[in-house]
């Protein structure tokens, strides 16, 4: 299994059959993808009391759609895994443990899943209507980046802090026409990005 | 690299990453059974006293917490409106806890300690492949990446700007991934001449 190349000391990676350097390095990407989009593009809305509306859930969908379901929501595994490691790389600088025990974990735990979603979604209706990306990638975003997402914060609202779901589900409703807004630009590009597979 | 740890020397400090760790696990579930939230209400005083031994910083620090606390302090509100106030300043106190103690761990913990302990939680999974090799390139290469997106980013986006006059960030966005790809693909390959034979 070790992985040398003559006359380079110890090799750098070692490698699993079905995980290639260049997945890894692809992997590594679109993490790092998720934490720079918390960085740049923040519209604070103005009714959602500081929470700010950050593009990192659009990092989450394009994960999915042009990784695909495996590897995406690996890398969503590897952004969460960094966080929890301590770097500040969720929008606003928040990091660290803290965010693990925040009322928003269900949210974080669901990118993983989410990603997952959206690729799976986007590779069966795209070897359905191979022509229609745009609507492809705007259907798997719709499963995968906002319903899956849901589906696992608003519990995890409701959990944290004994709301109802059907409450927990109206205060999450804030988050929604960015979502729906950020899957519009992650379907557009995902017909930009030919063969970014 | 950039990281919340926070560079000093007391005796939380010294403790060892995997106690204090233990102990974060410990108090969470602990405060799954605590009923009456009054008895709580001495912790998040403590925890204030806490990060202000830590003096400047620390109380910077527990000042970036507040977009959070104001979440949850909404979410109260909100619970407290809809529900009973009760069972909202019980949740209110319980995640305000929480969350000031996680943070404080991840304050007082280098990132080193922290990622020993997860390489020796992570050994089970060696059974399954070189996981934790990959596992340990792949946190490297993302660490890496942050600040040459973050600057590529910055380029195309100021290139942009001066070819353009409308504010189109969408097409601003494609050329960036378009270009983040085209890169990965050359790390990919330079990391296999350098070292993986296998790929």
């Amino acid at each position: 299994m070790v992985a040398q190349a003559p006359g380079c000391g110890p090799a750098l990676v070692y490698t699993l059959p079905m995980m290639n350097t260049r997945d890894l390095v692809r992997i590594a990407l679109f993490a790092a993808l998720i934490a720079v989009m918390g960085l740049i593009p923040k519209f604070d809305l103005p009714f959602t009391a500081g929470v700010p509306i950050t593009a990192q859930t659009l990092g989450v969908m394009l994960a999915g759609l042009l990784l695909g379901s495996r590897q995406g929501a690996l890398a969503v595994v590897l952004f969460l895994f960094v966080v929890a490691l301590g770097a500040p790389v969720l929008s606003g600088g928040r990091g660290g443990l803290g965010v693990f025990f925040g009322p928003t974990i269900g949210f974080l735990l669901g990118w993983i899943a989410g990603a997952w979603a959206c690729g799976a979604v986007y590779e069966r209706l795209i070897s359905w209507m191979p022509s229609r990306r745009f609507l492809a990638a705007l259907m798997a975003c719709w499963v995968g980046g906002i319903l899956v997402i849901y589906a696992i914060g608003v519990p995890g609202i409701a959990l944290r802090t004994e709301l109802t779901i059907s409450k927990a589900f109206f205060a999450s409703m804030v988050f929604l026409p960015g979502d729906i807004l950020k899957s519009l630009v992650a379907a557009w590009l995902v017909t930009r990005l030919r063969g970014g597979r | 690299m950039i990281s919340l740890y926070l560079s000093r020397n007391t005796w939380l400090h010294r403790i060892p990453a995997a106690v204090k760790l233990v102990g974060l696990a410990v108090a969470s579930l602990s405060l799954l059974f605590v009923q009456q939230w009054m008895y709580l209400l001495p912790l998040p005083l403590l925890l204030v006293l806490a990060y202000s031994a830590m003096g400047k910083p620390g109380r910077q620090r527990l000042f970036g917490l507040r977009a959070l606390m104001a979440l949850i302090l909404g979410l109260g509100i909100f619970q407290g409106l809809m529900m009973d106030w009760d069972r909202a300043a019980s949740a209110v106190v319980k995640m305000v806890v929480m969350v000031m103690f996680a943070d404080l761990v991840t304050m007082t913990t280098p990132m080193q300690r922290m990622v020993d302990v997860l390489n020796l939680l992570l050994i089970p999974l060696d059974r399954i492949g070189n996981f934790r090799r990959q596992l340990a390139l792949m946190v490297a290469l993302m660490i890496r990446f942050i600040p040459l997106l973050a600057q590529q980013w910055q380029a195309q986006h100021l290139a942009f700007r001066a070819r353009t006059t409308g504010r189109s960030t969408p097409s601003l966005l494609a050329a960036f991934l378009s270009q983040a790809l085209r890169r990965t693909d050359q790390i990919a390959e330079s990391i296999a001449a350098r070292g993986a034979r296998r790929h």
